[in-house]
């Protein structure tokens, strides 16, 4: 048995609603991409298996009218241990490679996903939401010229810098100073982006499959439980 | 979009109030953080203009407690009231896994009500989220005002399905944890749902 990956970048077409990629011969592959909005570009990671020759799937893009679809779009995301830490060695790796201060890996609704480097007394949940406010703020004001979205943001202060790359559905955040240079930290972040993307599409399989199957860890929380939370406060 | 990190034993969910300009969509999340001990909240921060109108949004995560071993920590956010940051305004309700409908009042502001409202389903559909299925608690602010409306009333124009009604003096304080937990219960039991 032969098991390799893909990661493809899609362009959506349709001009309204929200859609899915549909692929052609299905039963080749394993999809793990992920409903978005209309006219965006997204990250598709395939994974084939058995004794198939390997043939890149052909992806339509649909405008989708089930219910189970639009329930997607509010399924909790699930990251793994093993995932967790998958991501955590890239952004080391990143940290090291861009020489900077800190990397930030945050999903566009504002949630940190995981960070790693000098954090000090930085505020990384404030930081995560600031910079995901600031993504669907630039990309408001793309779309309103005639872009799709601005693919990556800079700040450049007097000593500390920012660099955010948008990535899918996450955003790749890196604070840097003058032991590195903006050019450095792009580069950087680009050679790790694909790798990122495909590992978070994974999660996001993974999420919707635990989903599917009812494996969440809360489906036999309590009433009693719940309630006794607003007492802890 | 509800995040559940396993390797760091966390549960991230997203709450956003919703309402007209000045119905105290920013004073219910002040209240909040005055009254909670600083373990368990993180900053306030406020995207505001100079005359303290919110410009884009505010933002406060707050930790409640933990379950199964899962610490559960809500991103409390709010939108900017003001009809012309529609722009803006639709951009906080991506993710969210609760909404607030914070209401005014006062007479005055029914109609200011009925079209926020209006647009908050509008904005949740573009998103592919229907108000019918979504956490929701619809908060009666300013009670203590001498021209509101009667609850009666208030309920009859805005109430969608049901959904928990707070009556709130979000001033004084009067609803503002009473609402935050009918809106957090409903974001776990759907979670236990799913």
């Amino acid at each position: 048995m032969k098991n390799t990956c893909s990661i493809q970048k899609a362009r959506v077409n349709v001009t309204r609603g929200l859609w899915r990629c549909v692929l052609i011969r299905q039963s080749w592959y394993e999809f793990a991409g992920r409903c978005g909005p209309a006219n965006s570009f997204v990250y598709c990671a395939f994974r084939f298996s058995g004794e198939s020759k390997v043939v890149l799937p052909k992806i339509r893009c649909l405008v989708p009218t089930d219910q189970r679809f639009l329930s997607m779009a509010n399924s909790p995301i699930l990251i793994r241990e093993q995932r967790y830490h998958q991501i955590k060695a890239v952004l080391a790796r990143l940290r090291l490679d861009a020489s900077a201060r800190l990397v930030v890996l945050v999903d566009k609704d504002g949630q940190q996903i995981a960070v790693h480097g000098e954090l000090g007394e930085l505020d990384t949940t404030s930081l995560a939401s600031l910079a995901a406010g600031n993504v669907a703020a630039t990309g408001g004001m793309a779309k309103l010229i005639g872009e799709r979205e601005f693919p990556t943001l800079s700040h450049e202060g007097e000593r500390e810098s920012i660099h955010i790359s948008v990535i899918g559905r996450v955003l790749l955040l890196v604070v840097f100073d003058d032991r590195s240079s903006l050019g450095l930290v792009k580069l950087r972040s680009k050679q790790v982006s694909h790798e990122l993307a495909l590992t978070f599409a994974e999660i996001e399989r993974d999420s919707q499959l635990s989903s599917s199957e009812g494996s969440l860890p809360f489906g036999e929380i309590t009433d009693e439980e719940i309630d006794s939370l607003f007492s802890q406060t | 979009m509800t995040f559940i990190n396993y390797a760091s034993r966390e549960i991230n969910c997203k709450i956003v109030y919703y309402g007209p300009g000045l119905c105290g969509k920013t004073t219910n999340l002040q209240h909040i953080y005055d009254s909670t001990a600083a373990q368990a909240r993180g900053k306030l921060i406020s995207l505001a203009t100079e005359t303290d109108r919110t410009l884009f949004f505010d933002f406060m995560p707050l930790e409640l407690g933990t379950v199964r071993g899962f610490k559960t920590r809500f991103h409390l956010y709010t939108v900017p009231g003001q009809v012309f940051y529609e722009a803006s305004r639709k951009l906080i309700l991506k993710g969210v896994d609760g909404v607030v409908f914070v209401a005014d009042s006062q007479e005055e502001r029914m109609d200011a009500n009925i079209e926020s409202l209006y647009n908050l389903e509008e904005n949740l559909r573009a998103y592919g989220y229907e108000l019918m299925k979504l956490p929701y608690v619809l908060q009666l602010n300013k009670r203590d005002l001498p021209n509101v409306v009667p609850t009666t009333d208030l309920t009859a124009e805005l109430l969608r399905k049901g959904e928990p009604v707070v009556e709130a003096v979000a001033s004084n304080g009067v609803g503002v944890f009473d609402t935050l937990k009918a809106v957090a219960k409903q974001v776990l039991t759907e979670l236990r749902k799913s």
